[in-house]
């Protein structure tokens, strides 16, 4: 074979390996990944039932009685999102039927606790911090007066809570 | 004889790379001179009829010229504020809220039109023949990696030629002395 010859195939192999290669490359830049993505549903928080508040005091006395619930908060649709904590974030009382539900909370001394085996809930003023999180968490709420400015009242409690 | 047919060769090569330069950098250009276009299919919305990466060759028609329906054209759109070219089927044409006239295009095996407000003016032109697979190749030559292949392809050359003059030395060299 001529030596011209072996030089032409030479060029004409290195163009196409050349030409052939670079493709590749760039084609290999334009990848395509497809993956699936099913929508989890939104955790939520929700509360059962209106609760009445009522108290087993009574006995005549100078100390003002204490009024008490347990208030249940569910937390639904939590697949793998990590709850760290349920926060009681306010305890708003206000008279039954005062549509602008001024806080009256100042003149009550409220506490928040755990209900029966729900441990590990710290109050700071009228917040809680619930640190192990169920499905269902129970709270005591306890309201007692601090004065006789609303008694013969109707009053409604409400307790936010919100998970973190 | 040699040098005839060099010479021949010489200038089929560069009217080949003028030709694939002007058609892959201006297609614009050759539009206006030619009255054909070369499109690149992007996406799988004419299978199997027009495979995803085929290059069109699309026939520009004047806007007074009228579209028979059930003909695909090429023709201009906005999609989510990006002006687009597609090539679809065109069906018929519909008179809509505001008494202008659209021409309702539709992809291929679909059972709804497309959601284009396509006007006559919109359309380029009709399709006239694909190539499978080519227009891929034309996104790569018009690429970042197309001009490596450039540069590649000119040291091959270079490479080439640097080898044939050294044997035409050699030989000169060989006949002098002998």
């Amino acid at each position: 074979m001529k030596k011209s010859t072996i030089l032409s195939l030479a060029t004409a192999i290195a163009v196409v390996g050349t030409s052939a290669f670079t493709f590749a490359v760039w084609d290999q830049l334009d990848a395509t990944n497809t993956g699936t993505l099913s929508l989890a549903s939104p955790v939520k928080l929700s509360s059962a039932n209106p609760v009445t508040y009522t108290t087993a005091d009574n006995t005549l006395s100078t100390d003002a009685p204490t009024y008490s619930s347990d208030v249940t908060f569910e937390v639904n649709d939590v697949t793998t999102k990590a709850i760290t904590s349920l926060e009681i974030t306010n305890v708003k009382v206000y008279e039954k039927d005062d549509t602008e539900k001024i806080d009256l909370a100042n003149d009550f001394t409220i506490s928040i606790k755990g209900a029966t085996g729900n441990e590990g809930v710290t109050q700071t003023g009228v917040t809680a911090t619930d640190s192990s999180v169920e499905k269902e968490n129970k709270y005591t709420i306890e309201l007692t007066p601090k004065d006789d400015n609303h008694a013969g009242k109707d009053l409604s409690v409400d307790v936010m809570a919100k998970i973190q | 004889m040699r040098s005839i047919k060099r010479f021949i060769s010489t200038i089929f090569m560069i009217e080949f790379i003028f030709c694939l330069v002007t058609i892959v950098y201006f297609p614009d250009k050759v539009a206006k001179i030619t009255g054909y276009r070369l499109y690149t299919v992007m996406t799988d919305s004419m299978e199997p009829t027009i495979p995803t990466f085929s290059l069109v060759l699309t026939k520009l028609i004047p806007e007074d010229v009228e579209i028979a329906p059930n003909t695909i054209v090429t023709f201009q759109a906005n999609r989510f504020g990006d002006d687009i070219l597609l090539t679809h089927y065109f069906r018929e044409t519909q008179i809509g809220n505001d008494g202008n006239l659209y021409y309702r295009t539709q992809a291929e095996g679909k059972d709804f039109y497309d959601n284009y407000e396509t006007k006559r003016s919109d359309i380029l032109g009709t399709y006239v023949y694909h190539i499978p697979f080519l227009g891929k190749v034309f996104l790569f030559l018009k690429s970042t990696f197309g001009f490596i292949l450039y540069g590649e392809l000119l040291v091959i050359y270079l490479v080439n030629r640097l080898i044939q003059q050294r044997w035409e030395e050699k030989e000169k060299l060989v006949k002098g002395t002998a």
